[in-house]
């Protein structure tokens, strides 16, 4: 069996706890309780006729009252970072959350705009959008709350992994 | 002695392992004998070495930083932080680990912090609350700013601002007035024109709704130079008398709009007509002085108490105190459990002056109280030390969410600070306004008493 750690990282209330839980449980709940610390949740998927157990790191969001800490991404295969659609400041913070998560790993990365059930307070231009392209192997707009684009997502996340798996294994 | 102190690990809800090789993770349970570190650790049963693996991936992880501090010669220790923990029988630990180095002995040091987790929970969760909060009453301003600015810099044709104005607002079932920072009219809406309408006559400049605004509450409120110079908001209720037949209880709310160098752009006024609740309360004479919400007496309840307390010549301390942060706890937890705090707090005053005191609510979160036989300064703050004793003790919300408040208290004394209803009002609120501009940012949550000085008329 494959196993791959994947790390949720972001600033805090963008919605990665409730991002796992529709992932892994397919249930939401509106009542918002900020996580602490670190919760693992395992959930087995299918990619390309393989098994991959995906161990989804759920990790505490980086504000002033936590501050980001690289080691958690430690065997790290993935990583994705939420960002909320309905406040723009979190994407400013996903972005610096990724500058500091770059200096020790470059594993494959997917920006995810969660939240997309709720009205958009900002949008990603043209020109942003092709800059951070560059920035992240993928990017998703997800609703946690739907459930919309989060399997597609964690399944994109488990498909990079494999062939970058490949990659290392043919190069 | 085992015995005790593994009572004290249970009770403390915490196990001692012992390092049998930490490169492979091996333990063995030396102390502590819980239901859930047997769930967390089924074979460390009988003092069996048993191996920590990637079933608990996280305390795993957690094994490659506290080696190195195993195998250092010295002291030391490493805290992993909390992780959350979902045992086979569904039960959720929150759990924090220690690596220790002490005296050659290598432990490792499990706790189920499931208390400790909750609190810092519960703390965390209302800071991030605020910060939410915070973000969005912030994107709110922004956005509000950035539509006024856009709409008054479109074009410097007045007619094309103000049909673009009159869209956003015109709507609205209560007066809207934008003035410019010279009460110079820019945009009124028909509610505001119905409003002040006078026999509908062809409106004068001299009777456009902001100038009956601006001359209302210059007669009614001696703060009114405060207001305007300290480029504050205001909100509260004006009463507007036009013989023969105009008599009008108005709910004003007073915002200025500044730019980046805080020099004033313009003001912006909303006006409700509350006369019909006004003429209801007014069927009793009481009520008519009373203020709604709480039911104290209201302003104008007050200002002839004061003058009739000034009338007798009895020294006594005027009290302006306003509740700090009032609209981000508005904001936060919504209007209703607003006004529950302000009658709780209202309420909690009331219930420690003495007979011969005064107390009103002059506006939103303003209340006046008069403090008799009290002829000192370190009299006066004996007496507001115990409101404060009372204000400090939790508030709930309806869902039973404690939260604390703060005060700033303002306090003139009559006759050695003032002598007239006026002028005593202006210096309790002036003392109100320094001491809550001066405070340090660190007290700016803690209650504090600024009795006045005649140092604050050169500001």
């Amino acid at each position: 069996m494959i196993q791959k750690k994947i790390c949720l990282l972001g600033a805090s209330s963008v919605g990665k706890t409730s991002l796992v839980k529709q992932f892994v449980e397919g249930i939401f709940n509106e009542k918002y309780l900020t996580t602490i610390g670190v919760k693992i949740d395992k959930k087995m998927v299918s990619v390309e006729n393989k098994q991959v157990q995906l161990m989804i790191w759920d990790i505490e969001g980086n504000d002033r009252y936590n501050a980001f800490q690289e080691r958690y991404l430690r065997g790290a295969a993935g990583y994705i970072i939420v960002v909320d659609q309905t406040r723009v400041s979190s994407l400013s913070e996903g972005l610096d959350i990724h500058t500091l998560a770059r200096q020790v790993t470059h594993c494959p990365a997917i920006l995810a705009i969660n939240k997309n059930d709720l009205a958009e307070t900002w949008r990603l231009d043209d020109n942003e959008n092709i800059d951070y392209q560059n920035l992240f192997d993928l990017h998703f707009t997800t609703s946690a709350k739907t459930g919309e684009h989060v399997d597609e997502m964690f399944l994109a996340m488990a498909k990079l992994l494999l062939r970058s798996e490949h990659n290392d294994l043919t190069t | 002695m085992t015995s005790l102190l593994n009572n004290v690990l249970n009770a403390m809800k915490q196990v001692v392992l012992e390092v049998i090789d930490s490169e492979t993770g091996t333990f063995k349970l030396i102390e502590g004998s819980s239901q859930w570190a047997k769930e967390l650790f089924p074979h460390a049963e009988n003092q069996h070495p048993f191996i920590i693996d990637d079933n608990i991936p996280f305390l795993h992880d957690f094994l490659i930083d506290a080696r190195l501090i195993w195998q250092k010669p010295q002291n030391g220790q490493l805290r992993s932080g909390y992780w959350t923990e979902i045992t086979k029988n569904n039960n959720p630990l929150h759990l924090e680990a220690i690596a220790i180095k002490q005296e050659q002995h290598s432990l490792l040091i499990v706790g189920n912090q499931c208390d400790e987790f909750k609190n810092l929970q519960h703390t965390k969760q209302l800071a991030r609350d605020l910060l939410l909060s915070n973000d969005r009453l912030y994107l709110q301003n922004e956005y509000l700013h950035a539509r006024l600015h856009a709409i008054l810099n479109q074009s410097t044709d007045p007619s094309n601002i103000h049909n673009a104005l009159a869209k956003v607002i015109e709507n609205a079932e209560f007066g809207i007035v934008i003035a410019d920072k010279n009460f110079t009219t820019v945009i009124e809406n028909s509610a505001a024109l119905t409003l002040f309408e006078r026999h509908k006559k062809v409106i004068t400049l001299a009777s456009r709704p902001i100038d009956i605004i601006c001359e209302l509450m210059k007669i009614q409120l001696p703060e009114y130079e405060r207001i305007i110079s300290t480029k504050s908001s205001w909100d509260g209720e004006l009463c507007w008398i036009n013989p023969p037949t105009t008599l009008k209880w108005l709910k004003i709310a007073l915002y200025p709009v500044k730019n980046k160098v805080n020099e004033i752009e313009n003001w912006i006024v909303f006006a409700n007509d509350i006369s019909t609740l006004k003429h209801l309360t007014q069927r009793n004479e009481q009520l008519a002085q009373q203020d709604m919400l709480t039911e104290l007496p209201n302003r104008f309840a007050f200002c002839q108490t004061l003058e009739k307390q000034i009338e007798s010549n009895t020294p006594f301390y005027l009290l302006y105190v306003n509740i700090n942060e009032f609209r981000r706890h508005n904001e936060f937890y919504g209007h209703n459990e607003g006004d529950k705090l302000l009658i709780e707090f209202s309420q909690r005053i009331q219930s420690i002056l003495n007979e011969s005191d005064f107390i009103a609510r002059v506006c939103g979160d303003e209340f006046a109280i008069i403090l008799n036989n009290i002829n000192n300064p370190s009299a006066c703050k004996a007496a507001v030390n115990n409101i404060f004793n009372h204000i400090n003790k939790p508030f709930h919300t309806n869902n039973l969410d404690s939260f604390k408040v703060s005060v700033s208290v303002g306090a003139a004394h009559f006759p050695a600070d003032a002598k007239s209803v006026e002028q005593l009002m202006k210096f309790a609120d002036l003392s109100l306004y320094h001491g809550k501009q001066n405070k340090i940012p660190k007290l700016k949550h803690e209650n504090s008493l600024q009795f006045y000085s005649t140092s604050m008329l050169d500001i």
